[in-house]
């Protein structure tokens, strides 16, 4: 067996491969889910127990690291509490409340810790979350790299939003310009933000925008993901695999900011593949696409936009792009690091 | 008139973001293609010799949109891929030595064929303690060289584009004491005849864009001249390459060849005065080998005599790469020389996502940004996607 | 290795220019006599290879229309299509005031 790389931690097609290999075949089946409920058969770092017959629990976890830890639009704290309360929404659940786990390193400041505290707390209390719980260690100097924090959150949903539902003739909906969050942390780590105050984080919960859509559209949303790692170019391959369909996209509809946009391209970074932190992506039935979309907007993403539809799988599970001159190419799963270009 | 304020803008409405006259100019294209067909041209082969434009082309899907009668090859247009592996594993040693070596991204991953203490890449090295840092640009690494004393090479991979930079650093003697280069610098047009030699027919060729805003269209000429072969310099945007394309064919169609510079935007005849200036007053031409292909006369850069205390193999004592001692650097069943030369594609090759992948990359052309596997590999569209 | 990137000089430092590249500033290298705040260049690995031309910008499109005009004199083209192309292009030019 190799050695675990950088590359495996990226969100891509090898942290799939390593999962799978290392991790989901060696579970029995019968450990994989509490019946009824969605369990790590169908991989995904949120996972459902059912209560009663019409509700369940929704359960995620996620570990947050980020460099620098705090950045333009955020830090590591708003980071995981928005991320963490996103990941329940995007399995259709209200979130209730979180466990947290801080594990710091030797020396660090803890003037700097309680900043990122109050991160946490502002973004749970504009939400109405509860933390209850949670618990601290720290490491030897050397042993981390400043901080991890992970979280669990908890949530109750009505009927669970399971990407492998979507349907062909779906709309995707896109609720706003993605690869912020990406741009921002590469541009931070690289000293690029001198003279520049545009490129910040998206970094935000969703609730004020899934709440009303899912209480009031609930079963004609056929999958919700929010694009964090590996971008929209993960989120949609998940999708078109895990549906067993073929997903096209028109690239001039994908909302993207012109600053975005610029700085990808001086760096030759694809921006379908930079993580957004505050966006959801929606596939949902076509007959209510266009109503999502106005409540969307009049929720205050004006940017939202419809940007493909779901076909069936005549080219083989992929995610086509339709180019900005009307061409098609395949876009893929991110893969390996990713390092800007020079060439 | 023009957008005098931002020309970055206009240059996207026009070139990049402009469904309207990209499907025109197909028109036009399926039109020339036709009267071709009539005149007995069934097949036309156009090659391409930049990274960028291959990139260009199968990231906008160009090959979706054109008639399937014109086809489009990558020649050697990735700088990266060509490196011979002597270099890289030279570049391996010194890292281990604890001589600090700074890398563009592109060439992290680059296998050698021979390993050097079981590791074959710079990647590998750095994860068993070698010393490598990879950096956006040569100003980085000297602004980080200069942080202490330790000893450190960059590896000079590039093409004429990438040359200037390196001279200019050397000339204006803003070089730190502790810092070397393994110069890797390669030249374009050699490259081009050599392919063009031997791989067969080529009806019509997309020159560099980029390389020609130094070196000119005029060095270009012996394309046409020489070899019959209708040359246009490209830009880099998709409607760039859609005018070069249409206006190869109708050369063709005339039984013209010409050398023309679509990216009047940017190159001249010329070229940059200045630039050729530099890069000729730190380098000169030599004889030098292309990766899977072997030595090709007067096609890369070595440093003049008395910059040699600048050259990492003298500094480190390893000699320089000799056409005599030159071996096929490939590994056992990589196609790569094929590629780079056009002769194959890389569904061509039976280990194109297979064994070699960009996870995993076996042969060079997958592992650089700009390498035709990798391009091939992230899109996909040498697949005529409908 | 022909990654450049396009952007507006905003100053001259000595033998360096300070480029912005729609957002991000940063200094890099010239090998670009006389530029001046205002042109636009093209970038790469650090150093400016080239400057824009204005006056050429569009001329890559005298091309597509001579083609196009030889392609309606051979009889192969309507001169429709001609009128569209040209109406195109010159849509394109004039929105740009």
């Amino acid at each position: 067996m190799g050695r675990i790389t950088l590359a495996h931690g990226s969100g891509g097609r090898e942290m799939n491969q390593l999962l799978e290999e290392l991790i989901f075949r060696k579970i029995p089946s019968w450990m994989k889910f509490v019946e009824g409920g969605l369990g790590i058969d169908f991989p995904d770092d949120a996972a459902a127990i059912p209560i009663d017959k019409e509700r369940y629990i929704v359960v995620t976890t996620d570990s947050y690291t980020v460099s620098p830890i705090f950045f333009p639009g955020g830090d590591i704290g708003r980071l995981a509490a928005s991320g963490t309360i996103n990941d329940v929404l995007m399995l259709g659940g209200v979130p209730i409340a979180a466990l947290d786990s801080i594990v710091v390193e030797e020396g660090f400041e803890e003037e700097v810790l309680e900043k990122i505290l109050e991160s946490i707390l502002t973004v749970f209390e504009s939400v109405d979350v509860k933390l209850i719980g949670g618990d601290f260690k720290v490491m030897p100097k050397g042993q981390l790299d400043k901080i991890i924090i992970s979280m669990v959150g908890l949530g109750i949903a009505e009927h669970l939003i399971i990407d492998k539902n979507l349907e062909v003739g779906d709309k995707i909906i896109v609720s706003g310009p993605i690869a912020e969050h990406g741009v921002a942390i590469y541009a931070s780590r690289e000293e690029l933000m001198l003279e520049d105050s545009q490129l910040r984080s998206d970094v935000k919960p969703l609730t004020d925008l899934m709440i009303p859509i899912v209480k009031k559209y609930g079963r004609d949303i056929h999958a919700a993901s929010d694009p964090t790692r590996g971008g929209l170019a993960m989120t949609l391959n998940n999708w078109a695999l895990s549906s067993n369909t073929t997903i096209v996209i028109d690239e001039e509809k994908i909302p993207m900011r012109e600053a975005v946009k610029n700085f990808c391209e001086m760096l030759g970074l694809d921006p379908f593949t930079l993580a957004s932190e505050g966006v959801a992506v929606l596939g949902v039935a076509d007959e209510v696409s266009e109503e999502i979309l106005q409540q969307m907007h009049s929720a205050g993403y004006s940017e939202a936009e419809i940007i493909g539809e779901v076909r069936a799988k005549e080219d083989m599970g992929l995610v086509i792009v339709k180019t900005s001159i009307g061409g098609y190419r395949i876009l893929e799963q991110p893969v390996g690091e990713i390092v800007p270009r020079i060439c | 008139m023009l957008n005098r304020s931002d020309l970055r803008i206009a240059n996207n409405r026009f070139f990049r973001n402009n469904r309207e006259l990209a499907l025109k100019i197909v028109k036009i294209i399926e039109t020339l293609s036709k009267n071709l067909n009539r005149k007995g041209v069934d097949r036309v082969k156009i090659m391409n010799f930049c990274g960028t434009h291959e990139w260009t082309t199968t990231h906008y899907g160009l090959r979706s949109i054109l008639p399937e009668n014109i086809e489009l090859v990558a020649g050697p247009g990735c700088p990266v891929c060509i490196t011979p592996s002597y270099y890289i594993e030279v570049a391996v040693k010194l890292s281990l030595e604890g001589i600090r070596v700074y890398t563009y991204g592109d060439a992290y991953k680059l296998p050698a064929v021979k390993s050097v203490k079981e590791v074959k890449n710079l990647a590998e090295a750095r994860s068993i303690g070698g010393e490598v840092s990879i950096v956006y640009s040569l100003l980085d690494a000297v602004k980080d060289a200069k942080k202490d004393e330790r000893e450190s090479v960059f590896l000079a991979i590039g093409f004429e584009t990438t040359y200037p930079i390196y001279a200019s650093i050397i000339l204006r003697n803003i070089v730190p004491r502790n810092f070397s280069f393994i110069v890797v610098g390669r030249l374009t047009p050699p490259a081009a005849r050599y392919a063009v030699e031997k791989v067969g027919r080529v009806d019509g060729i997309i020159a560099p864009g980029h390389v020609s805003t130094v070196i000119g269209g005029e060095a270009w000429k012996m394309l046409s001249e020489d070899y019959g072969i209708p040359t246009v310099i490209s830009g880099f945007e998709p409607i760039d390459v859609l005018i070069s394309i249409a206006e190869i064919l109708k050369q063709i169609y005339e039984g013209r060849s010409d050398v023309v510079i679509e990216y009047t935007r940017a190159v001249s005849w010329h070229g940059n005065v200045l630039a050729k200036k530099m890069i000729e007053e730190v380098f000169e031409v030599c004889d030098a080998a292309w990766r899977g292909i072997g030595f090709i006369p007067n096609s890369g850069y070595r440093l003049r005599r008395e910059y040699l205390k600048l050259d990492g193999l003298h500094l480190y004592g390893f000699k320089e790469l000799s056409e005599r001692e030159w071996s096929y650097d490939l590994s056992i069943g990589c196609r790569c020389g094929e590629i780079i030369l056009g002769k194959i594609k890389p569904v061509d090759c039976p280990l194109f996502l297979n064994k070699c992948t960009p996870n995993v990359p076996y042969g060079p052309c997958m592992v650089s940004s700009e390498g035709t596997c990798s391009i091939w590999a992230r899109s996909r569209t040498g697949w005529r996607v409908k | 290795m022909c990654w450049g990137v396009y952007g507006k000089v905003v100053e001259v430092v000595g033998e360096n220019v300070k480029v912005d590249f729609g957002g991000v500033v940063k200094e890099v290298f010239s090998a670009v006599d006389e530029l001046s705040p205002g042109d636009f260049v093209i970038v790469h690995a650090g150093i400016v290879i080239s400057k824009l031309s204005e006056e050429d910008f569009l001329d890559s499109f005298k091309y597509v229309k001579e083609i196009a005009e030889k392609l309606v004199e051979e009889g192969e083209f309507s001169i429709e299509e001609l009128r569209e192309i040209d109406k195109l292009v010159k849509r394109l030019t004039s929105s740009e005031k």
